[in-house]
């Protein structure tokens, strides 16, 4: 069963057009991560995914209840970590309490239990990416949308949550459509690679066979993954 | 060390030629001194500036900025509630505000004393006549700021709020109204200063009903009774002093609530 499908989706901005009958398919527990030069569309298609831009034709179909984690945090300043993981649940009706220890889980399974008071400024660039993290994940998502989450942080963090997510990811068997400039990251946390041509056109795909349930961190330096990311790379150069 | 001697000597210069520059404006105006009675009659020097100060002068100032409080008090809370009101109204959606905006930036451009005559009419030569001035000068800051506040939020986190299911009231609730805070507290900073100048112009135009510092102001200038003048100046330069603290602590606390990633430290370098 797929959680996502695009079939024959076009959209642009003004004259410019991004995609154009754009087909993608994202299967039930897979990771498909989505790589391609800046400005080729990337951020649109997670948007058009999430439904928060509508497509000029074609269809895009998911489940009701989706995650997504923005390039920054976009934690909300006022509220507490706790506060801002609860306030998927918040809005979709649930009662504060409810909410509340909802998130108190979400944080605890993202290594911020003992973080929950605090309030995003008091956090780090780390922290703040993971209480994001928990609060995509917190409603239990049918499909995760993760658009260039790690590309500030700093490498020993970016790769501490990458881990994570990569653990978080086999647990849960959340479909998870990810948007990275990262190769090396696309390739150690993906099952599927796309490439999307500057025109936004996908042009090639690649399949990596990653085991999930032992994906440890030290993955990311082998030769397989360093492999696939040269093997990306110059799909990309072909592309542009 | 260096730091401390400099935060000594900077003020201590400034203070110097201020007072240095008062004394020789004080003995340089021609004629400021009575042959008779050797009093000042424009500016008395600084050692004497509070001469001809007493009991019954006291007493008047000190009632007179009462009035003056209560008045700036009084037109700034009004104003913040229809500010706020009108801005909540105005964020609705585009049309609404643009179809506003002429009509406020006219409001603000528009001198006080060509408002008069309409005052006069509405609402009479009385206390409400100052306190509406008051309204209308503290207005424009509150309601720009609160309405930048309530529209300025950043687009993921309204991308957020979509996602999520959120209607409009508790994107207004949870998101806007919050994201407002740090821009309202602005605005009620610097309104605060101008509504305690607004009651003091209002007195020059409202002479009737209770005595502000602004008209006490005008009658010791008229009575050539400079340092009563220079005192019931400093009360209103006080009074508004005390209104832009009160506001900034009211900013700090809010902020620390509202917008913990706003500063307010004022020696950021």
């Amino acid at each position: 069963m797929a959680a996502l499908t695009f079939d024959q989706v076009t959209f642009g901005y003004g004259q410019r057009n991004i995609f154009h009958n754009l087909d993608l398919h994202l299967d039930d527990h897979e990771v498909l991560a989505i790589v391609g030069v800046s400005g080729c569309g990337k951020s649109t298609l997670l948007k058009l995914a999430s439904q928060l831009l509508k497509p000029h034709s074609g269809s895009v179909a998911t489940g009701a209840k989706l995650g997504y984690v923005f390039q920054s945090p976009e934690l909300l300043p006022w509220r507490s970590a706790l506060d801002n993981v609860a306030l998927p649940l918040e809005l979709s009706g649930q009662s504060r309490n409810q909410a509340r220890q909802s998130a108190t889980m979400a944080l605890q399974a993202i290594g911020l239990g003992d973080c929950t008071a605090l309030k995003p400024h008091e956090l780090s660039g780390g922290m703040q990416m993971r209480t994001s993290l928990a609060r995509a994940l917190v409603v239990e998502p049918d499909l995760l949308l993760l658009d260039e989450p790690f590309a500030a942080l700093d490498e020993l963090t970016r790769r501490k949550i990458l881990s994570d997510l990569s653990n978080l990811l086999a647990r849960s068997g959340t479909p998870t459509l990810i948007v990275s400039h990262s190769l090396t990251d696309a390739a150690y946390l993906a099952d599927r690679i796309l490439v999307l041509s500057a025109s936004g056109s996908t042009v090639d795909e690649l399949r990596v066979l990653t085991n999930r349930e032992n994906n440890p961190i030290e993955r990311i330096d082998s030769i397989e993954v360093s492999t696939s990311a040269a093997k990306l790379f110059k799909m990309m150069t072909k592309s542009s | 060390m260096k730091y401390n001697v400099k935060r000594i000597v900077g003020p201590g210069v400034v203070f110097s030629s201020f007072i240095g520059a008062w004394y020789a404006l004080a003995y340089g105006i021609d004629n400021n001194f009575s042959p008779i009675s050797g009093k000042a009659l424009v500016l008395p020097p600084p050692h004497r500036m509070f001469e001809g100060v007493n009991e019954a002068v006291r007493s008047d100032v000190i009632a007179a900025s009462w009035i003056t409080f209560t008045t700036a008090s009084l037109g700034l809370i009004i104003a913040a509630i229809v500010a706020w009101s009108l801005a909540l109204v105005m964020a609705q959606a585009k049309w609404l505000e643009s179809s506003f905006w002429p009509f406020l930036v006219a409001l603000q451009a528009v001198p006080i004393v060509a408002l008069v005559p309409l005052i006069i009419q509405i609402v009479g030569v009385n206390n409400k006549a100052r306190v509406l001035v008051v309204v209308l000068i503290a207005f424009f800051p509150l309601v720009s700021t609160a309405v930048d506040g309530l529209k300025r939020v950043p687009t993921a986190q309204e991308d957020l709020f979509r996602l999520y299911g959120a209607d409009k009231v508790e994107t207004f609730l949870k998101l806007r109204i919050p994201n407002a805070v740090s821009f309202v507290m602005s605005g009620v900073r610097v309104s605060a200063g101008l509504s305690v100048v607004g009651a003091v112009v209002a007195d020059f135009f409202f002479a009737r009903g209770d005595l502000g510092l602004g008209r006490l102001i005008t009658e010791y200038f008229q009575s050539t009774q400079p340092g009563p003048m220079i005192l019931a100046s400093l009360l209103a330069a006080l009074l508004g002093g005390l209104f832009f603290s009160l506001s900034y602590l009211a900013q700090a606390k809010l902020n620390a609530r509202w917008s913990p990633q706003i500063s307010l430290r004022r020696n950021d370098r």
